[in-house]
């Protein structure tokens, strides 16, 4: 007789929503955590999506404290250090495919200290175990090697009859059990920053609700300043595999500090220094290795995160709340067998998780050579910059500024199609192939296959050629890209149905493969 | 600049949690340059770490999945122990 049905291991926003999940299955589960608190060991920027309150009702109970975010800045800066450009966006101000919270904001931000101990809680409250300050070890087997439960490092043994490892990145769970030893750097993203503290006051009149802000450079990979109720996180990421004495966090991260804008948001809100904090998080393009016998792996830990945005604790608390269903099937049906556990895998590519990875590798091509590669900055900051500047400046004539425009951004005509044609193209005709249509299969072919060779070259032709000869190259570039890609294009897109729409019941449906 | 040092809160005394094997260590010097609080110095082509690591380790890992040699080990401290973050 086992101690618990279910042992799931760390108390994040995955463990905790899937311990919550298997109590009100009916199912008895404990929350092994390493910290004193859920909560003390996670890091991230927190700002959390609409997606949450759609998906889980829970989230209408939250009374926490926290900043809603109704508008994003990204700031472009410079090979200088200093900000050139900017855009913003807020919700839509109407748009039929939106749910109602995704009108209201982009995200709320509050700290993971707060966010992951009331998930807990709600665990609790369900009639969940608890046990924190306790470090989950190894495997516990019987003389047959069938899985038992955990060993904590005191020796303490804890007997389940299915283990959900949640327990981040560096999870020990999908380590003991053999599916993953470690992911390789260019997998992994580190984190580095600082967490300022603010009065509600100050944030409130300089920052208000346009409280995430983004800044892209030509000198370090994506920041950012992400501001909750009465504090700010100053950070940025990159990825491992990139790191050399150029690409160092620490010396990155005081390039950040030392923007110009960054500066006066931190002066103006009188922000004081109060912590240091360091992450990593996966940056996968698919999941592999997620379940095996009597486990199962959530967020983190299974690498089940956004692989654009890094939004983490979404696809925590999904993929816990699916794994947990999966393993209340599985004490059901008394097969604890990895062929029985592929229902795992099942119900994540049907969920909205699957969704956000059917495009998992070119988006995180894209992200990876034009968000944490700086290089890139080097052309795309001055290019939207200079188109911008040509179009709206007052230093000459309006017919001249408009005349001179094509020759002011053509240096950076090259660089602009080989992105078009390496990163950009390939995550749209990935788009595009969920409803094949003859244009964009033209597309695929043509832009994806042979123009990713032929379009840098055509674009360097071009730029040279615009040097000077100017008038037909924008009308050439319109009339034979963007004209037929715009036909071709599919006029509708469903907003897809999902066959597991988050409710309990839905399993039911998916259940059917043993 | 900040004095990144002062702003990090701990519990307890963890024990060991990362050690190197020597004679993996090729000297490549990724564990310095990633790690968030300079805690790796090459030393005559070889990684140490600082003796106060246990003291000032953020456990964020880089180091142990940078090295691309396996000769970092690292396991989670004891529980309830390490450092904590209180606005994470």
């Amino acid at each position: 007789m086992a101690d618990f049905d279910i042992i799931i291991v760390g108390c994040g926003p995955g463990g905790a929503v899937a311990a919550r999940t298997s109590q009100i299955l009916g199912l008895n589960s404990i929350i092994i955590e390493r910290g004193m608190n859920p909560g003390d060991k996670n890091v991230s920027g927190c700002a959390l999506s609409p997606k949450l309150w759609r998906d889980f009702d829970i989230m209408e109970q939250m009374n926490l404290p926290h900043r809603i975010a109704k508008m994003v800045t990204i700031h472009f800066v410079g090979e200088d250090n200093i900000e050139k450009t900017s855009i913003s966006f807020s919700p839509p101000s109407s748009d039929q495919m939106a749910y109602k919270k995704s009108m209201e904001f982009l995200t709320v931000n509050v700290y993971r200290s707060d966010f992951d101990q009331w998930l807990a809680q709600l665990a609790v409250k369900e009639g969940a175990t608890l046990k924190t300050s306790s470090l989950m070890v190894d495997l516990l087997r019987d003389n047959h090697k069938n899985l038992k439960g955990i060993i904590l490092e005191d020796g303490t043994e804890i007997t389940g009859k299915m283990i959900l490892g949640a327990d981040g990145v560096l999870s020990t769970v999908a380590k003991v059990s053999g599916l993953r030893e470690k992911w390789r750097p260019d997998q992994l993203a580190w984190m580095v920053h600082y967490d300022y503290m603010g009065t509600k006051d100050k944030i409130d009149r300089v920052i208000g609700t346009n409280a995430l802000h983004y800044w892209y450079s030509a000198t370090f990979p994506v920041g950012y300043t992400f501001f909750n109720l009465e504090g700010f996180h100053v950070g940025l990421g990159g990825i491992l595999s990139m790191a050399n004495k150029n690409y160092d966090p620490q010396l990155l991260l005081n390039k950040l500090l030392n923007v110009e804008g960054v500066k006066r948001q931190i002066e103006l809100i009188g922000g004081e220094p109060r912590e240091y904090q360091a992450h990593m998080f996966p940056m996968i393009t698919d999941w592999e290795n997620i379940y095996t016998d009597n486990i199962l792996l959530i967020g983190d830990a299974a690498g089940i995160a956004c692989p654009l945005e890094a939004e983490g604790v979404y696809y925590a608390m999904l993929s816990g709340q699916i794994a947990a269903q999966v393993a209340a099937k599985a004490i059901e049906k008394g097969n604890f067998s990895k062929n029985f556990l592929k229902l795992y895998d099942i119900a994540l590519r049907n969920s909205h998780i699957g969704e956000e990875f059917q495009i998992g590798p070119p988006i995180s091509k894209f992200v990876q050579d034009l968000a944490f590669n700086y290089e890139a900055g080097k052309w795309i900051v001055p290019f939207f910059n200079d188109t911008l500047y040509g179009m709206c400046n007052v230093a000459d004539a309006h017919v001249t500024n408009a005349r001179l425009l094509e020759s002011r951004i053509s240096p950076y005509f090259s660089d602009f199609f080989k992105a078009l044609s390496e990163d950009i193209s390939p995550m749209v005709d990935k788009i595009l192939m969920e409803k094949p249509t003859k244009g964009s299969f033209l597309i695929e072919n043509i832009m994806g296959k042979i123009g990713s060779k032929v379009l840098p070259i055509l674009a360097r032709y071009l730029a040279q050629k615009s040097m000077n000869y100017h008038p037909g190259t924008l009308k050439y570039i319109v009339e034979n890209f963007l004209v037929p890609f715009y036909q071709a294009r599919p006029k509708h897109y469903p907003y897809k149905k999902f066959l597991y729409k988050n409710r309990l019941e839905d399993l039911g449906n998916l259940t059917d493969v043993d | 600049m900040i004095n990144y040092k002062k702003l990090i809160f701990r519990a307890g005394t963890p024990d060991n949690f990362i050690s190197v094997i020597i004679e993996k260590c090729k000297g490549c010097r990724k564990c310095e340059i990633i790690c968030p609080m300079d805690l790796w110095k090459i030393i005559d082509k070889k990684a140490h770490l600082n003796e106060d690591y246990k003291e000032l380790c953020l456990e964020c890992g880089h180091c142990y999945s940078i090295c691309e040699h396996d000769a970092i080990i690292f396991h989670y401290p004891k529980g309830g122990t390490g450092v904590i973050y209180k606005h994470g």
